[in-house]
């Protein structure tokens, strides 16, 4: 079997970047794979494991990709790493694996950023979603309205154009794609490598460690958890650590300072994993608090569990998917509240929070090997092979729209329209139209 | 009988399967039933295309026209077979190779399209479908219904039919070339004749004759007989009229063939009825049904440096060319081929 692989790879500073770390060599057990990537530069340790292919999205050799068994192309949010990977996908039809369900961020910076076509994306977003949407759109352009406005213009559907199959990493994205009743879609829990806990965890006593790393945007809620801090009696028994680029280092430093927190507040900036994996093998709970989610599993979360540490999660999407026995909720209505009260009981039942956290190892060690990830992959791959025929359908039902609206569609006999549903239905073959794909889970009900 | 064979047409295009609908038709007509040619333009890239024109073909209604009913459709070509008639006939000229046994050879188009793989899936589905629509399969050639076998398991029997004006061809004292006539296409090789050429011991002349499909293909072939060397060996003649195409035949040693994997071949026919023989390839397909190595031609491998073999051969030995040409008049005489034979069983 042979599968081409589209992912950001390392030394990309992306989540996904690790799982494909993590995954190809796993997937490679089962299936010759070729890592196609626009970086310029990439892991050495990938390269043990698999060809890597350097491409320009604009200069592809089609036949390559073409003549394979499957074609695995990972889409999140971010322009830089997904650009070049969602253009291949929309020529050669493959498993497109969503990492965000809401991808507004992707495409406004292809339309817009890199487009430089704000009027294509406002007739996109108008079409897809309506006039009202179109609207939001144009306020947004101009500065009325935040990006968080048109967040739930989701433009999934843009992504997912020309693929044969679905797979995401949440029960929610599943259910919301699985709805469509367009794509075979399967759910898999994302990946992530568990090496053995080399450090004990320390000693529960204060000051107790708490820890916030990652790309630190506004929806990271940082102000949010420094308000709790500040406001919280004692809030002397913590050390809060910041690692990580901040989107706005005003707001937070201006939020330290509000709250009198600099005794208690570090701020460390990007450091290389081998510092960040040391804080979290010393820390005591982790802030992975995410408002709003674009419909991401969180690798931050799963690096969490790696070191068996407890961590408070915004009770939204792939986060409010999680056992209560193994994260701490916070309500995004209730923020404050509920971070107060969850530090409050760290410092009363410091015992619970540990096992709690050695909880989310073991869920990590059982739902998210590398192993049970590259296998889904080959199962999509087996099961498409027969065919790409709902593609085909799709383009056929595009092309007689596109020709019929222009003659006033609305007066059309439904005899004609019989006539032209009938001739796609005989052209696609109805008969073998790819299902769902079973052995991971069918779009009918939700996973367990 | 009312009836219509369908086909396409690459504008500005011509070859045997153009004159083979042409020839059906009138043989129709010449059987007593009214007959017409339905020819639509084909494209093929980018693959989309190929999409839209099996919508357009399976939206046709052909069942009637001006209220009087169409007793019958013979499907030639992909998409036009997959136009809907109650009765309907295929007479297979070839399915569309690049889906099939041409996908991953090195003159398979559609897979290094974007989307090569679903269209060419699209493809192979509806056929199977309009195949099992027909109320008889038939093909011009036995190569054509092997791979309708190999690939899409329907049977279907072969009906040779004759070349155009079949009764004008004629055989004249030999002077010194080898004639090649065919379209100036990659799947022909007459890259390959050129090639060999440059190995032949003797001087070896080659006409060459017919239109080229693209602008390259010509002037690669005029480059590379440059590069080698070759102009007062090799004469490109471009299209020629009938009576100057029976008169190459009529004069020529032999005739070269060697394309690969050709559906039917008129050209070896067509040598044939002008008692010539025929140098062709082991994969050269269609042909391979007539020849008889040395005994109506010679089959050579499908490299410059057999193929040089051969035409040193009958270069060396215009007896045995003679001989051979011979042999195969006698063997088309023989097998049967006449246009009556296909209209009987087409309309059956």
């Amino acid at each position: 079997m042979r599968i081409n692989y589209f992912s950001p790879l390392l030394p990309s500073q992306s989540g996904i970047s690790e799982v494909a770390e993590q995954v190809v060599p796993a997937l490679s057990q089962y299936a010759t794979v070729t890592v196609w990537t626009d970086q310029t530069e990439w892991s050495q340790a990938l390269a043990q494991s698999a060809k890597i292919r350097q491409y320009d999205p604009n200069d592809v050799s089609w036949r390559e990709l073409n003549d394979t068994d499957l074609n695995v192309y990972h889409i999140g949010n971010n322009v830089h790493f997904h650009h070049g990977i969602w253009q291949i996908s929309n020529r050669v039809p493959g498993l497109v694996v969503v990492h965000d369900v809401k991808l507004q961020h992707l495409f406004y910076g292809i339309t817009c950023v890199r487009g430089r076509d704000g009027e294509g994306y406002i007739r996109e977003i108008s079409r897809r979603y309506g006039h009202e949407a179109g609207i939001t759109a144009r306020r947004f352009l101009s500065g009325e309205v935040p990006i968080a406005a048109v967040e739930d213009f989701s433009m999934t559907e843009w992504a997912l154009e020309n693929a044969a199959a679905v797979m995401v990493h949440t029960r929610t994205a599943f259910q919301q794609i699985a709805q469509a009743d367009r794509w075979p879609v399967g759910y898999q829990p994302l990946a992530f490598h568990t090496p053995p806990i080399l450090r004990e965890r320390p000693r529960q006593a204060p000051p107790y460690r708490l820890v916030i790393f990652g790309y630190i945007a506004y929806n990271r809620r940082v102000e949010a958890v420094l308000e709790a801090l500040g406001k919280f009696a004692q809030r002397r028994k913590f050390q809060l650590d910041i690692y990580g680029k901040l989107d706005d280092p005003d707001s937070i430093n201006g939020c330290i300072q509000q709250f009198n927190l600099k005794a208690q507040v570090k701020v460390h900036g990007f450091v290389d994993d081998a510092v960040l994996d040391r804080a979290l093998s010393e820390a005591h709970l982790a802030i992975n608090l995410r408002y709003p989610t674009m419909g991401e599993a969180s690798i931050s979360q799963l690096r969490i569990w790696r070191h068996a540490l407890p961590a408070l999660v915004t009770q939204v999407g792939w986060y409010a998917e999680q056992p209560e026995d193994i994260v701490c909720f916070v309500r995004p209505e209730h923020e404050v509240e509920d971070i107060q009260q969850h530090l409050a009981a760290l410092i009363k039942q410091p015992e619970h929070f540990r096992a709690m956290g050695q909880r989310g190892r073991q869920r990590l060690e059982s739902m998210h090997s590398p192993d049970a990830y590259a296998q889904a992959i080959v199962r999509f791959a087996a099961q498409l092979k027969p065919g790409y025929q709902n593609l085909t359908t799709q383009y056929w039902l595009e092309q007689v729209a596109g020709i019929m609206a222009p003659w006033q569609a609305g007066e059309l006999s439904d005899r004609d329209l019989d006539r032209v549903t009938q001739t796609i239905s005989w052209l696609s073959h109805p008969t073998n139209q790819p299902g769902n794909i079973d052995s991971i889970t069918s779009t009918k009900k939700s996973p367990r | 009988m009312r009836v219509l064979a369908l086909t396409t047409q690459v504008p500005f295009v011509r070859g045997g399967a153009e004159l083979l609908a042409e020839g059906l038709v009138r043989s129709i007509e010449a059987a007593g039933h009214e007959a017409e040619l339905v020819s639509i333009p084909f494209k093929w890239y980018p693959a989309e295309r190929v999409l839209d024109q099996m919508l357009i073909c399976r939206l046709f209604d052909l069942t009637e026209a001006c209220g009087d009913k169409i007793d019958r459709v013979i499907g030639l070509k992909f998409p036009t077979y997959l136009i809907p008639h109650p009765n309907k006939v295929l007479w297979l000229v070839h399915q569309h190779r690049t889906a099939y046994d041409l996908w991953d050879s090195p003159y398979g188009d559609l897979i290094k399209m974007p989307n090569g793989p679903q269209v060419r899936q699209a493809i192979t589905n509806a056929d199977s479908q309009a195949f099992n629509e027909c109320r008889s399969i038939y093909t011009i050639a036995g190569n054509v219904s092997k791979r309708l076998k190999q690939f899409n398991n329907v049977d279907s029997a072969p009906i040779y039919s004759p070349p155009f004006g079949a009764e004008d061809f004629y055989c004249e004292a030999a002077e010194d070339f080898f004639f090649f006539p065919s379209r100036l296409n990659i799947m022909k090789r007459q890259q390959l004749v050129i090639e060999a050429l440059a190995q032949t011991k003797s001087p070896v002349k080659v006409v060459f004759a017919g239109k080229s499909d693209d602008d390259a293909t010509r002037n690669g072939l005029k480059n590379l007989v440059r590069q080698l060397q070759l102009e007062s060996r090799v004469t490109f003649l471009d299209a020629i009229s009938e009576t100057e195409k029976l008169s190459r035949y009529a004069k020529s040693i032999a005739v070269v063939y060697p394309p690969l994997d050709e559906d039917y071949g008129y050209v070896t026919l067509e040598a044939m009825l002008a008692s010539k023989p025929v140098i062709t390839c082991h994969d050269s397909g269609g042909s391979l049904e007539f020849v008889l190595n040395e005994t109506t031609g010679l089959i050579s491998e499908p490299t410059p440096e057999s193929l040089a073999i051969a035409m040193d051969t009958l270069w060396d030995d215009r007896a045995t060319a003679k001989q051979l040409g011979q042999s195969g008049y006698d063997r088309y005489m023989s097998m049967n081929i006449s246009w009556a034979n296909v209209v009987q069983k087409l309309l059956a």
